[in-house]
């Protein structure tokens, strides 16, 4: 188990030095100049001359050859030195700190409205396969499915904030714990987790379904084990070995979803400040907030598998 | 509280000639102790460090925190703030202030000529990385004459000195940037009529009333700004009472915020939206070519449907209210059928699709646009059209446009300049090859020139002749395509009284209050 | 899977999958809906100059944000032009989107994932790493960053999109051809001397298709939102082109004066990725064994 670990682990910082060169590749390939972005277009005060902007260019260390950079990059990253962000100065740990608690809190909340619309949903249908409540359930949960978010947002803001005013319409009141928290909380929360509870409810249907068909529910049936039981015990847990592998990737949906959300709602989180670092060329700070999702991302997975190993006795890791 | 200039300076007097109305709100009552403010903001601040930042936005928040020497009124005029008084010598050289006594920043400690040195000093250090240096290069020394005198040596003539000193150069605490060196930006320190209490990235900026302001004790207890990036949701903010305050209001939903008793407050027009020819590609090098573009271009229709009618239409590329406009220019007017003798004239004849084409080159131009200029852009697309040439809209992210633009990937630019007052050389000077932001592509050293005399000229009568004649060659040469001088808006709930917003896009609140 | 690769590998099928997906489609619920909405898209973008007479880019400025009329049945936008056209019209590109970038992601994912799991070694281990790299950038992410180095537009959208399905597809083929790798028959072809293109040709990418085909199907609808979402963050399809995520991207700003400029195309996203789904689901009951009766 132990070993298992430490190769997942292995091959994770693999992944990571070839995210980073993805990242870094990209926002020197791609057109517009970080440092042309600082420097002022309002024309307020006069000029701001070519050698002055090179002068800052020479400063970012932007103006030496691509590999040293990187390599600069790489050796600041494993001395866990995120650099400072161009924008603002300060130091991208900093920033993100700042930020990566709303994301978070944003997608396990999202994870939370998924799951908990998912289960009930998918299990009522497995146990009417073909009924008219089987068939509404699931259109529902594909209708989830097939709704932009930014759509979805746009509308429980209009609804529930324009006009019912019983939710702030953006921004984060606080942490999730606190009652003003807790309400801005809701719609994102909501917005990004629909998708993901109709990939989950038809998930936990059609697991459930399958399970339920195999010789040992048959069999605890025919001795006389109470039907909820038989669900309850017998199938739900082993149906919900492929759920459990889902929901580590649809962690990972909903972290970069967030984007969207986050920028609809004035959610201070990573996503929205990832994109507005894209869009600024400041690139420190997309490699850290890149480096950083994707670390959530790669250690929710393993999480995931080693779950997937409690859940499934067949499966052991040496 | 804020003072009068002095002699040598009384030409600004003449850059007052601008602004007809001050748009602030008051109505009766006397102000109310108390309450908070929260203002939603198009965009986050960028630093708290004052020196550190660009965007006119951060200016709005950050300059709640720190004062500079000198500011503008909303007459656009110079007054003094931390500066009492100023003085510039005979040869336009040395620039002396008399300092205000008795300020105190929000660490406690004093304001004095020294903290004046230490600031200008740190803006212009490399290390700083200040983006807004290398406006401060004419400068050469800071001398502290007396704990309140300082005296400013500039290499050369420079009439946008003052400009310079009220953009970068904010006035921070001395002790606390020795104290927090290279992390002085998480603990800001200036002496403006409200101080820090928290700052949370992309979530609210909450400043308290600094209880010892030196221009009387401010009535709000608490100013919060919050980012929301999203207009749609600014507004819904703003309607639904989350927010008191919202910057950038789009010009089409004021009349239905007026309607709903909000008040909007119109600023600016101290701005430019206009479209840059390059000049380097053909058939743009040909002046009938750009002429008839010009002419096809219906600004009437543009200032309505885009901007509804919250904008100047655009003659010269000065705003008709300021000093230095010349009336003797009269511009393009919407005229079709002129536009398309003109692109007969130059050999451009209707092809296929009613496309005008010159030895089987189609008339295609291709037009970068950033994403928020998009129905500007479609607009003009569909008014070229009508005379035969063909667009080809690239909408791109601002980093990639910005970039297209300055080196020269375009036919026809969008650009857009935010002044804020009256000053004619900041309406021009992207006409400057020495200038990061040279967007022509085809360096004009006539026009060059004058502007080189325009800003090392301190007689005003003359500088107005200068730039007659720069708006006279631009025009002469439809070098550019002038848009409008659009409004900023602000949008206020109805309790919110005493704001004031001068052109420069700021926002006064240290009297402002908020009724219940 | 296996099993069902083996029974078509074994045997000639009983029913043609056609006829089987057919049945399918009458037997659910709302297949012959979907089918009708999906038929009705492709149709849109085929025929769209046919279907509506009035120009999608014909600009009214006096006609701005006009609600629906008999003059414009869902209304006119911001420019003043007619929504309805406009839709219609759009179907094009979203059906291009959903379409061109799938099959990029097919393509080269498809191959890349069966070449390696076939052949293993040190090309697989490229391949996985590759694929590795390419996954870590959860969701849309990878999308956006393509978006800003290669810049907006169709192509590059289509693009950026195709490419965030490749690590998909290369997973799902490279564990269908290691499964298959060691299955008797594709041994025994081997072994009657058929060349390494050939059995992967034959066998082993056929053999792989059910599962892709079906992931196919569900990825087209997600690269229609995707693109959407890519358009809301103003890195999408340039305007005046009438994409849907584009309209609602520009016309959301007018919703509340003018709520017909972003209902319509959302209908329209909707509606298609709906049915694109519920087909989809159709598709993988009809090829998945384990769930037939």
């Amino acid at each position: 188990m132990l070993r298992y670990v430490i190769r997942r682990i292995a091959v994770l910082a693999l992944t990571l030095v070839g995210v980073l060169a993805v990242v870094f590749l990209s926002l020197h390939l791609a057109p517009g100049d970080p440092i042309s972005l600082l420097v002022p277009t309002e024309a307020a005060g006069g000029l701001t001359p070519r050698e002055f902007v090179e002068r800052l260019r020479a400063q970012y260390g932007l103006d030496r050859p691509l590999p040293v950079q990187f390599v600069k990059f790489l050796g600041r990253v494993a001395r866990l030195d995120l650099g400072r962000s161009m924008r603002t100065n300060r130091p991208v740990a900093h920033e993100l700190r700042a930020r990566y608690p709303a994301t978070i809190e944003l997608a396990v909340a999202a994870m939370a409205v998924a799951v908990g619309l998912a289960f009930p949903v998918g299990m009522l249908s497995a146990l009417r396969p073909y009924s008219l409540l089987d068939s509404t359930a699931m259109s529902v949960a594909v209708a989830g499915v097939s709704l932009p978010s930014f759509w979805t947002g746009f509308l429980l803001m209009l609804i529930f904030a324009f006009h019912l005013g019983w939710l702030p319409p953006s921004g984060r009141g606080g942490p999730a714990w606190t009652l003003d928290g807790l309400r801005t909380l809701v719609m994102p929360a909501i917005a990004l987790g629909a998708g993901g509870a109709g990939i989950l409810a038809r998930l936990v249907r059609s697991s459930l379904l399958e399970v339920l068909g195999l010789d040992y529910v048959r069999t605890a049936r025919a001795k006389g084990v109470p039907e909820r039981r038989v669900v309850m015990r017998h199938a739900l847990r082993n149906a919900l070995v492929p759920v459990v592998t889902v929901l580590g990737l649809q962690f990972g949906y909903l972290l970069s979803g967030a984007v969207v959300v986050e920028t609809v709602f004035a959610w201070p989180g990573i996503g929205r400040y990832m994109v507005g670092a894209i869009a600024r060329r400041d690139v420190f700070v997309v490699q850290s907030s890149v480096l950083a999702i994707a670390v959530t991302f790669a250690v929710v997975n393993l999480a995931v598998d080693l779950l997937y190993a409690a859940l499934d006795p067949r499966i052991r890791y040496d | 509280m804020r003072s009068r200039p002095t002699a040598r300076s009384l030409f600004w007097v003449v850059v007052a000639l601008l602004v007809a109305s001050v748009p602030a709100v008051g109505g009766p009552g006397a102000p109310r102790a108390g309450g908070t403010l929260t203002v939603g903001s198009l965009v986050d601040v960028e630093s708290l460090d004052a020196h550190h930042h660009g965007t006119a936005h951060t200016h709005m928040m950050v300059s709640q925190i720190y004062e500079q020497l000198l500011d503008l009124d909303p007459q656009g005029r110079y007054i003094g703030v931390l500066a009492e008084s100023w003085n510039i010598s005979n040869d336009g050289v040395t620039y002396t202030f008399r300092l205000r006594k008795n300020v105190k920043f929000h660490d406690g400690t004093p304001f004095t000529a020294e903290a004046v040195k230490v600031n200008l000093e740190r803006v212009v250090d490399p290390a700083t990385k200040a983006r807004y240096a290398g406006r401060l290069g004419a400068m050469q020394s800071v001398q502290v004459v007396d704990d309140h005198t300082v005296a400013i040596r500039l290499r050369r003539k420079d009439i946008l000195f003052l400009e310079a000193l009220r953009s970068p150069a904010y006035i921070v605490s001395p002790a606390a940037l020795r104290r927090h060196g290279k992390d002085y930006g998480t603990h800001p320190a200036g002496t403006g009529p409200f101080k820090i209490q928290s700052y949370a990235p992309d979530d609210r900026l909450v400043l308290v009333r600094n209880e010892d302001y030196w221009g009387g004790r401010p009535p709000l207890d608490r100013v919060v700004f919050r980012p929301v990036p999203e207009q749609a949701t600014r507004l819904v903010e703003l309607e639904s009472g989350g927010v008191d305050v919202i910057t950038d209001v789009p010009h089409k939903d004021a009349k239905t915020l007026e309607a709903r008793r909000i008040q909007v407050l119109v600023t600016g027009g101290f701005q430019a939206d206009y479209y840059v020819f390059n000049l380097k590609r053909p058939p743009l090098d040909d002046v009938r070519v750009r002429k008839a573009i010009n002419h096809a271009i219906d600004r009437d229709t543009l200032t309505r449907v885009v901007y509804r009618g919250y904008a100047i239409k655009s003659i010269t590329g000065y705003p008709p209210n300021g000093w230095a406009i010349n009336t003797a220019v009269k511009g393009y007017d919407f005229d079709p059928e002129r536009a398309a003798q003109l692109l007969q004239e130059a050999g451009w004849k209707p092809g296929a699709e009613s496309i005008r084409e010159k030895g089987g080159t189609r008339l295609r131009l291709h037009m970068p646009t950033p994403s928020h200029q998009v129905l500007l852009a479609q607009l003009i697309q569909g008014q070229l059209r009508r005379v035969g040439i063909e667009t080809r809209l690239d909408m791109t992210e601002a980093a990639t446009y910005w970039d297209a633009v300055r080196t020269g990937k375009f036919d026809l630019g969008y650009w857009v300049r935010f002044v804020g007052h009256a000053e004619p050389s900041a309406y021009f000077n992207y006409f400057d090859s020495k200038e990061h932001w040279f967007t022509m592509q085809q360096p004009h050293p006539e026009i060059e020139a004058l502007l080189n005399e325009g800003v090392a000229t301190i007689d005003p009568a003359a500088r107005k002749r200068i730039y007659d004649q720069v708006q006279r060659r631009i025009a002469d040469e439809a070098l550019v395509i002038w848009i409008t001088h659009p409004k900023f808006l602000f949008a206020l709930r109805p309790h919110v009284k005493g704001v004031v917003t001068p052109p420069s896009l700021r926002l006064w609140l240290h009297k402002a209050w908020v009724e219940r | 899977m296996i099993e069902h690769a083996q029974g078509r590998g074994a045997r000639p099928a009983a029913r043609s999958p056609w006829a089987v997906i057919w049945r399918r489609v009458r037997q659910h619920r709302l297949g012959p809906g979907s089918l009708a909405v999906v038929s009705l898209v492709v149709m849109c973008a085929a025929l769209a100059p046919y279907l509506v007479g009035s120009d999608p880019l014909r600009q009214r400025p006096d006609m701005l944000l006009e609600p629906p009329s008999r003059d414009a049945p869902l209304g006119t936008d911001e420019l003043g032009r007619d929504v309805l056209s406009r839709v219609v019209y759009g179907a094009r590109y979203s059906v291009a989107i959903g379409l061109v970038s799938v099959a990029l992601g097919v393509g080269v994912g498809a191959a890349a994932g069966t070449v390696g799991g076939y052949f293993g070694g040190r090309a697989d281990m490229v391949l996985t790493w590759t694929v590795d790299v390419l996954m870590a950038f959860p969701g849309v992410l990878l999308a956006i960053l393509i978006v800003s180095v290669v810049g907006s537009g169709l192509a590059n959208v289509m693009m950026a999109v195709g490419l965030f399905s490749v690590p998909v597809f290369a997973r799902i083929a490279r564990s269908s051809a290691i499964q298959l790798r060691a299955q008797e028959f594709v041994e025994a072809a081997r072994a009657l001397g058929a060349g390494h293109l050939r059995v992967l040709w034959h066998h082993v990418l056929r053999n792989s298709l059910a599962p892709i085909v079906v992931y196919s199907t569900l990825r087209v609808a997600t690269a229609i939102l995707v693109g959407a979402s890519l358009s809301f963050l103003g890195l999408g399809v340039a305007p005046p082109t009438p994409e849907w995520g584009t309209m609602i991207s520009t016309g959301r700003e007018y919703f509340r004066e003018a709520p017909h400029v972003v209902i319509f195309p959302g209908l329209a996203i909707f509606l298609t990725v709906l049915s694109v789904n519920f087909l989809g689901d159709i598709l993988r009951d009809a090829l998945d064994p384990r769930l037939r009766e």
